[in-house]
C-alpha cells in the first residue's frame, strides 16, 4: 500500500485527535480534587533559619550539601531561585520602616490549582494530583522544558549539568510523604516557628482570613493564591505588601484557562477545520478557470 | 536600678514541670478578675463544669501579675529534644525583664483564675498531627515565644542563641550540656553623657544619665522604647549609645516626653557640673523633704509636675491631714496641741514656723530634746 503524504498528515492528525480526547485535561484533575491539601505561610513568623531548606535536602536526596551551608546567613544578601538542587530556598527583603526587621520569604513550587505546566506538558509529566501536588514523571519527559517557559513562578528548574539524562526538578509537595504515609511535608515537619501550616486548602483559607481579621493588625488583607492564577494549593500570609517581597503581581484567571480556550477552540467540534477548509474549497473553486480539469492521472508518472 | 524595676513582674515561658511550678496560690490581679467578662472563655451564657464550653483559645483574656520570685530560676526545656540539646531557661532573669514593660501577659498568654500559670504543653500538643490549625503546636509556641522579643530586642535568631547542637547529631555538633553561660555584659550606667549637637547657642547638652535613672526613678523603658538589648549590652563590655543614634529628633522626642516647656538653653550650653537644685524652682527643699523620693510628692505617671507650693496640697488633700505626723517638721505636738487646728498656730500660713509667744505670754519655749517645756516660772 502506497501512502500519499496527504495519507500520512492525515492519519497523523487523526492520531493526535485521539490522544488528545482521551487525556483528561489539568483542569479536570483540579476539579475533582475537590479540597486538596496546602500549606498556608505566615511570613510575619518565619526566622529565616533555613531549616526548611535543610529538610528538603535530605528528604528528596538532593546534592549533598554540608549543613553548615545551611547555617549561612551570607546567602541572603542576593535573592536566590528555586534551582535544580534545591527545590526551596529561602529569601531576605526590608522590612517595613527603616528600622523594622527583616522579612524572610520562603519560595518553592505554588502547586497551583490549575498548572500552566502541566497545561504546557505534551507529555502529561507534570500532573496535578488530588492531594494537591503538582508531580513530573520523568520517564515521560522529553525535555522540551515547555514548563520552565510558562511557570508564572519560574520555579520549574532543569538539570543542565546532567547530559545524558536531564530531569525537570521542583518540589513535589512531598507527595508520597502526604498521599502515601500519612507525614507532613518535610519543610513543614521542621519549620521551629511552625510558620508552614498544612491542611486543608478551605481550612487554610478560613484560618488565614480569621488570622486577618483577628485584629491583631500584622497582617495585610490580603492572601497571596488565593485566587492568583485560579488559586494555589500554597498560600501566605503576610505584614507586608507582597510586591515588596518578590511575589509576582498577578491576576486570577489561570493561564490554561487562556490558552486552552484559543488552542481547542481551533479545533471545537472539528468545526472550525471544516469551515476552514470549506471556505478554501469554495475560494480554488471560484477562480478555478471554466472547464479546466484537472489532468487525469496527476501525480502519476507516465 | 532596682528601683526602676517594678515588684509586680511575672514568669515567663510556663513550660516549669510541675515539681517547679508556683508553690503558692497566685491571686490575680482585682483588675483581672473584675474586668473579665464570661464570654471571653465560654461560648454559651450557662458553662458548668460538666459542659463548660470554653472557647478554643481565651488569648489574653486573663494574664495574672505574679512576682517573679514565685516562679522557678531556671527551666530545662526538654521535651523536644532532637538536632539540639535541652535548652536552659532563665526564667527568673527573663521574668525581671518582662516586669519592665508588659509583665507576666508578656509571654503567658492566658492564666486562668485562681491557678498557676499553666504549661504551655498544657494547650500546644507536643506530637503531630494538629487537630486545630490555629493553634500552634508545642515547638511552635515555644519559639514564637521566644522568637517574639528575640526579633525585636537583639535581631538574633539563629538558633545557637537558645541551642546547643546535639554531639555527633544530624547537625555536626559537638557540644555535650546545656549552655549556662551569660551572654551579656552586666550594664553599667553612665554618670555623664556628653551629646554633641550644632546648637549654635551651646553645642553641648549634659545628661546625667545616672541621675535621671536613679535619683529621678525614671524607669529604663521611658526613654529607652522599642530597644533591642544589644544596643546596651553587647559582648565586650562597651556600653553603646542606646537612643537611636544622635539625631536631633529622635532625642528631642525622648527628652520632651518630660522637658516639654523648658527652653532651649535650658539643656543646650548647660554646665555639666550645674545638677538639678530643687530650690531652682522656687521650693528649696529643707530638712525633711530633702530626703524623700521625688515621687512622694510628684505622685502619678510621667513628667514631674510642678505643684501648689502650700503645705496643704500634700499635707491635707493627698496625705489627708489626720496622717500627717508633725513630728517630721522636728516639732512633736503633744496631746493638747494635737487638738488645734493648724491656722491657730500657723498664722501666717503652713512654710512659717509659729512663734510659742504669739499664744503664750509666759515665756515658754520648744525644746527638741525635750519638747513643750512649761512655762517658766515668774
Amino acid at each position: 500500500m502506497e501512502l500519499s503524504r496527504r495519507d500520512i498528515l492525515a492519519s497523523m492528525a487523526a492520531a493526535g485527535a485521539t490522544q488528545v480526547a482521551a487525556r483528561p485535561s489539568a483542569a479536570s484533575v483540579a476539579q475533582r480534587a475537590a479540597d486538596p491539601f496546602g500549606v498556608l505561610v505566615d511570613l510575619t513568623a518565619c526566622i529565616g533559619c533555613r531549616k526548611c531548606e535543610w529538610a528538603c535536602n535530605q528528604v528528596n536526596h538532593l546534592p549533598a550539601v554540608p549543613v553548615q551551608a545551611f547555617e549561612d546567613a551570607s546567602v541572603f544578601a542576593s535573592l536566590r531561585r528555586p534551582d535544580a538542587s534545591h527545590y526551596t530556598v529561602v529569601n531576605r527583603f526590608p522590612g517595613a520602616g527603616e528600622d523594622d526587621k527583616p522579612v524572610f520569604v520562603k519560595a518553592q513550587c505554588m502547586h497551583c490549582d490549575d498548572p500552566a505546566c502541566c497545561s504546557a506538558c505534551i507529555v502529561s509529566a507534570l500532573e496535578k494530583q488530588p492531594d494537591g501536588a503538582v508531580t513530573y514523571t520523568a520517564w515521560r519527559c522529553m525535555g522540551c522544558r515547555y514548563c520552565m517557559v510558562v511557570c508564572p513562578f519560574q520555579v520549574p528548574a532543569y538539570e543542565y549539568f546532567n547530559a545524558t539524562t536531564p530531569q525537570v526538578r521542583k518540589c513535589t509537595f512531598c507527595h508520597e510523604r502526604i498521599s502515601q504515609e500519612g507525614k507532613l511535608p518535610a519543610c513543614v515537619e521542621i519549620c521551629p516557628p511552625q510558620c508552614l501550616t498544612f491542611g486543608r486548602r478551605s481550612e487554610l483559607l478560613a484560618l488565614a482570613h480569621r488570622r486577618i481579621a483577628g485584629g491583631s493588625g500584622r497582617y495585610t488583607d490580603h492572601v497571596y493564591g488565593e485566587s492568583e492564577v485560579g488559586g494555589t494549593s500554597w498560600l501566605y500570609l503576610s505584614g507586608i505588601e507582597f510586591s515588596e517581597l518578590g511575589f509576582p503581581v498577578l491576576g486570577d484567571a489561570a493561564p490554561p484557562r487562556l490558552t486552552e480556550s484559543l488552542q481547542h477552540g481551533v479545533f471545537k467540534d472539528f468545526i472550525p477545520p471544516l469551515a476552514l477548509f470549506g471556505a478554501l474549497t469554495a475560494i480554488v473553486r471560484l477562480f478555478r478557470p471554466d472547464g479546466e480539469k484537472p489532468p487525469a492521472g496527476e501525480g502519476r508518472q507516465p | 536600678m532596682s528601683a526602676a524595676v517594678p515588684i509586680w513582674v511575672a514568669a515567663l515561658l510556663a513550660s516549669a514541670p510541675a515539681s517547679a511550678a508556683l508553690s503558692t496560690n497566685p491571686v490575680p490581679t482585682p483588675a483581672a478578675a473584675s474586668q473579665t467578662e464570661c464570654s471571653r472563655c465560654h461560648t454559651c451564657p450557662e458553662p458548668s463544669n460538666q459542659a463548660p464550653c470554653l472557647t478554643a483559645c481565651p488569648r489574653l483574656a486573663l494574664s495574672a501579675v505574679l512576682s517573679p520570685d514565685l516562679g522557678p530560676d531556671v527551666v530545662i526545656l526538654d521535651e523536644l529534644e532532637d538536632l539540639y540539646v535541652p535548652v536552659r531557661f532563665d526564667h527568673k532573669k527573663h521574668a525581671v525583664m518582662a516586669g519592665m514593660s508588659k509583665g507576666c501577659g508578656t509571654c503567658h498568654h492566658f492564666t486562668p483564675p485562681n491557678a498557676p500559670h499553666p504549661a504551655c504543653k498544657n494547650c500546644h500538643p507536643v506530637g503531630e498531627p494538629k487537630s486545630d490549625l490555629a493553634k500552634p503546636g508545642l515547638k511552635g509556641a515555644y519559639h514564637r515565644r521566644c522568637l517574639g522579643c528575640h526579633r525585636e530586642w537583639d535581631r538574633e535568631t539563629t538558633c545557637e542563641i537558645c541551642h546547643e547542637k546535639r554531639k555527633g547529631g544530624p547537625l555536626g555538633g559537638t557540644a555535650t550540656k546545656a549552655c549556662d553561660h551569660t551572654h551579656f555584659a552586666p550594664l553599667v550606667l553612665k554618670d555623664l553623657i556628653l551629646f554633641p549637637t550644632s546648637f549654635a547657642v551651646g553645642d553641648i547638652v549634659p545628661f546625667h544619665h545616672r541621675n535621671h535613672s536613679q535619683r529621678y526613678e525614671r524607669n529604663c523603658t521611658e526613654c529607652h522604647r522599642q530597644e533591642r538589648c544589644t544596643r546596651c549590652h553587647v559582648d565586650n563590655g562597651e556600653v553603646l549609645h542606646p537612643m537611636g543614634g544622635t539625631e536631633a529628633a529622635s532625642l528631642h522626642d525622648t527628652c520632651f516626653r518630660c522637658h516639654d516647656g523648658n527652653r532651649c538653653k535650658t539643656c543646650h550650653g548647660r554646665d555639666p557640673a550645674a545638677l538639678f537644685s530643687h530650690a531652682d524652682t522656687g521650693w528649696p527643699l529643707k530638712a525633711y523633704h530633702a530626703s524623700l523620693p521625688c515621687r512622694s510628692c510628684h505622685a502619678g505617671p510621667g513628667a514631674f509636675r510642678k505643684l501648689d507650693p502650700r503645705c496643704t496640697t500634700c499635707h491635707e488633700k493627698a496625705l489627708g491631714l489626720s496622717r500627717f505626723d508633725h513630728a517630721v517638721t522636728g516639732v512633736a505636738l503633744d496631746k493638747a496641741h494635737r487638738q488645734l487646728d493648724c491656722d491657730v498656730c500657723h498664722t501666717n500660713g503652713l512654710g512659717s514656723p509659729p512663734r510659742c509667744d504669739s499664744c503664750h505670754d509666759d515665756g515658754r519655749t520648744y525644746d527638741r530634746s525635750r519638747g513643750f517645756t512649761p512655762a517658766k516660772s515668774p
